[in-house]
């Protein structure tokens, strides 16, 4: 195999895993309330991505500081106090962009401050957390989050409301059912097996290429050159 | 060695899943003979085309999970059957294959397939088709009304006396023509002798087992007299909410379902009387006029517990019954 | 008297079964509070919500009152909720576990704390319940039955997941995805005694 072919594969591995086969959100479930019950529109789904960018990235950064500086007992309280802060500030902002947006979100866009994924990941850094893995780790999670929140909207949006970004478009067939939360659960579920099986055929194209590198430097170290 | 896995309760039976499905469906070819006296041929092509959904996501989904398709299961044709019996004979077609698709491909393929589905499946089709068409699902043509094959919508489509009933008002319709199913509803559950009939059919072969619809019916009539829904008063009511709706057919052909349903004697006649009781409880404080499918879905999934108690009991029973052998009891070991 | 009774106790019923903040609302769906371990984890989880939930609603029902007719009550409603939480919950973790005799039930409690309290379910109740303008008693009401129905909700999850292991899954949904599915299906049948989407 090229060198160059097996450059790209890890590559594209690295982002998908990142974006899926790692991504919090499939794997443990986290954050799913928002994918159930707000995942109606496009529009709802960029106000939510966005205010968790501005939630999830601030918190980790203030949770990487209390995980050097601070007692364990007292993280979980600055987390949420911080995640609180920032849900603040980002619903303000997203008033001026989606204001009918957030009127429709409701309670969804305060329980932004208690997302799983941002408490989950902010309890697990320790004093040794190097900030640049974990804020990159933390960036390509939200960047998952929010690939999985257009996809699941622009379909329910399409197939329920008959509208895309709050535009009509024509459509064959309307399923006003889809807009109600009991769907959100089938579709995500739908959604985690098909990550499982995404995930798995990246896993097993992974250990081929790890297998073919193995059987390279194998070769080369018996001073057989291909 | 080959070895394979299946579900409990381990229990051998001289009737086989085909053997059930073929008379299940035995039954319904009568009322799909009284839909097509009533409604003409497009009562058949309904039938024809949700089976034909159903059968063909049911084989997409075993290519597309590698495995080899049952042509003797009849699961798929059964489920097919079921569903437009359920909806008036003026349904459109598309309105049948979301249906159909719904409850192949989420209600019985992820999990496990025909044996192993928790949920009915015809019921979960049915229900999220009523969330989506409730107007197009709860209006019907009126009875002895040929309608065409493809074309509907020039026709006057009526309420049931479900719906009546649910305003708390009384159905004006005699005694025969409810028996003999004059009056609009769904297309194969308003004639009341042919689903008698079905029910003493299934009862007869053993597909299904008396004590759970009786016991269903038994708590419906109980409660249908304690607090009636229309002004007709006790008795009237009972005729009315048995005869009326889905109530009797979702009585035999879904609560029929030996997958969906306890497997214990003493299980069954508990889970008929509880869901009497959650049927008349969505009759009367749900939203819709037919509540007897997301009823039956809430049952389902108590099913497990219906079995595990069931099988405690049956434990302690026969624990209690080996204790005293000839009157005497067995001495306890030192 | 007799009327806030009634009203403590058809709220609760309302957020017990319909208003279900799991089935209905998709809330607290997180694999960390609702995969448990058996129905000892699920009736410690469960109290510790209630717990957590019915001691601050005295002080969230105190803010609405104070905040009603406000015109920065969706700026300030938020930091109050969440230090009216946080208080509970810094009290209980520091003076309640510590007088426990049993140990490993207080080290349980500690395990649990944080995963029981910081849960979406919890916030949703007290701004549903300012939402629709509820008094003292309806948002107490309503808080007890939020903790019942996720208690509820968790027991129905723990043996809905026996219930499917003993099932020919498919490899692909085993585990969480057909445990969605199942919440889905179950979520239909009781959107059919709703038969509206509820209010946000």
């Amino acid at each position: 195999m090229e060198l160059s072919k097996v450059r790209r594969y890890r590559k594209r591995h690295k982002l998908i895993a990142a974006l899926f086969s790692q991504s919090p959100v499939l794997i443990i479930g986290l954050n799913l309330p928002f994918l159930i019950a707000t995942s109606v529109s496009l529009r709802s789904a960029a106000a939510l991505s966005l205010e968790l960018l501005v939630v999830h990235m601030g918190t980790m950064a203030v949770a990487l500081l209390a995980a050097r500086y601070c007692p364990r007992v007292v993280r979980p309280v600055i987390n949420v106090a911080t995640s609180t802060l920032l849900m603040m500030v980002a619903r303000l902002w997203l008033t001026v962009f989606f204001r009918g947006v957030v009127d429709a979100l409701g309670i969804y866009i305060y329980l932004m401050a208690v997302n799983g994924m941002t408490l989950t990941q902010t309890n697990a850094l320790t004093k040794d957390s190097h900030p640049l893995p974990v804020l990159r780790g933390a960036f390509l999670n939200v960047a998952g989050f929010s690939v999985l929140m257009f996809v699941i909207s622009f379909f329910r949006e399409y197939l329920g409301s008959g509208t895309l970004w709050g535009n009509p478009v024509a459509v064959f067939l309307r399923l006003p059912g889809v807009l109600v939360p009991f769907f959100g659960f089938i579709v995500v579920g739908f959604l985690l097996a098909g990550a499982k099986v995404l995930n798995k055929k990246l896993l097993g194209l992974a250990l081929r290429e790890r297998a073919l590198r193995e059987a390279r430097f194998s070769i080369i170290e018996n001073d057989v050159v291909l | 060695m080959q070895l394979k896995q299946y579900p409990a309760p381990h229990i051998r039976m001289s009737q086989t899943t085909r053997g059930v499905m073929a008379d299940a469906i035995a039954a319904l070819s009568f009322l799909y003979a009284m839909a097509f006296y009533y409604h003409g041929p497009r009562s058949l092509v309904l039938g024809l085309f949700s089976v034909f959904v159903c059968l063909l996501c049911d084989i997409l989904c075993s290519a597309i999970s590698k495995k080899r398709y049952n042509l003797r299961d009849f699961s798929a044709v059964v489920t097919g059957m079921i569903l437009p019996l359920m909806m008036p004979a003026s349904v459109e077609y598309r309105i049948v294959a979301v249906a159909g698709i719904f409850a192949i491909v989420v209600a019985k393929v992820p999990f496990g397939g025909v044996g192993h589905n928790v949920f009915n499946p015809a019921a979960a089709g049915f229900s999220f088709a009523a969330i989506c068409f409730e107007d197009a699902l709860f209006t019907y043509p009126p009875a002895d009304l040929k309608l065409p094959l493809w074309q509907t919508a020039e026709f006057t489509l009526a309420t049931s006396p479900a719906f009546v009933l649910q305003l708390g008002g009384t159905p004006g319709y005699d005694s025969m023509s409810m028996l003999l199913g004059k009056y609009p509803g769904p297309m194969g559950a308003t004639n009341i002798l042919v689903l008698i009939a079905c029910l003493i059919y299934l009862v007869s072969r053993g597909t299904v087992r008396w004590s759970m619809p009786v016991s269903f019916f038994a708590t419906v009539a109980v409660l249908a007299f304690a607090f009636p829904r229309s002004a007709a008063g006790g008795l009237a009511s009972v005729g009315f909410e048995l005869a009326t709706g889905l109530l009797l057919f979702g009585g035999i052909f879904l609560l029929g379902d030996p997958v969906t349903t306890p497997k214990r004697e003493m299980s069954k006649v508990a889970f008929g009387i509880t869901s009497g009781v959650m049927v008349m409880l969505f009759r009367h404080f749900g939203n819709m006029e037919e509540g007897i499918t997301f009823a039956l879905l809430l049952m389902n999934a108590a099913v497990w517990g219906f079995d595990m108690v069931g099988e405690r009991i049956a434990r302690w029973m026969r624990r209690k019954k080996l204790g005293t052998l000839e009157g005497e009891k067995i001495p306890k070991k030192a | 008297m007799e009327n806030s009774f009634l009203l403590f106790i058809s709220t609760a019923i309302v957020a017990l079964a319909v208003e279900n903040a799991v089935l209905a609302r998709g809330l607290g769906t997180d694999n960390r509070s609702l995969f448990v371990k058996g129905p000892r984890s699920g009736l410690l989880m469960g109290g510790i919500f209630a717990w957590i939930i019915v001691w601050s609603a005295f002080p969230v029902s105190l803010t609405n009152y104070l905040l009603k007719g406000s015109p920065y009550v969706t700026v300030v409603r938020a930091p109050i909720y969440l230090a009216s939480i946080l208080m509970v919950y810094t009290l209980t973790s520091v003076l309640g576990t510590r007088h426990l005799k049993n140990r490993q039930l207080a080290e349980e409690i500690k395990q649990a704390l944080p995963v029981a309290t910081f849960n979406s379910a919890l916030f949703s109740a007290f701004f549903l319940s300012a939402s629709q303008n509820f008094f003292f008693s309806q948002t107490l009401g309503y808080a007890l039955g939020s903790a019942v129905g996720y208690t509820a909700a968790i027991f129905i999850i723990y043996y809905a997941r026996k219930r499917l292991a003993i099932s020919a899954v498919p490899r692909a949904f085993r585990g969480l995805p057909i445990l969605l599915i199942y919440l889905g299906l179950l979520s239909l049948a009781l959107y059919g005694l709703i038969g509206h989407n509820l209010p946000t």
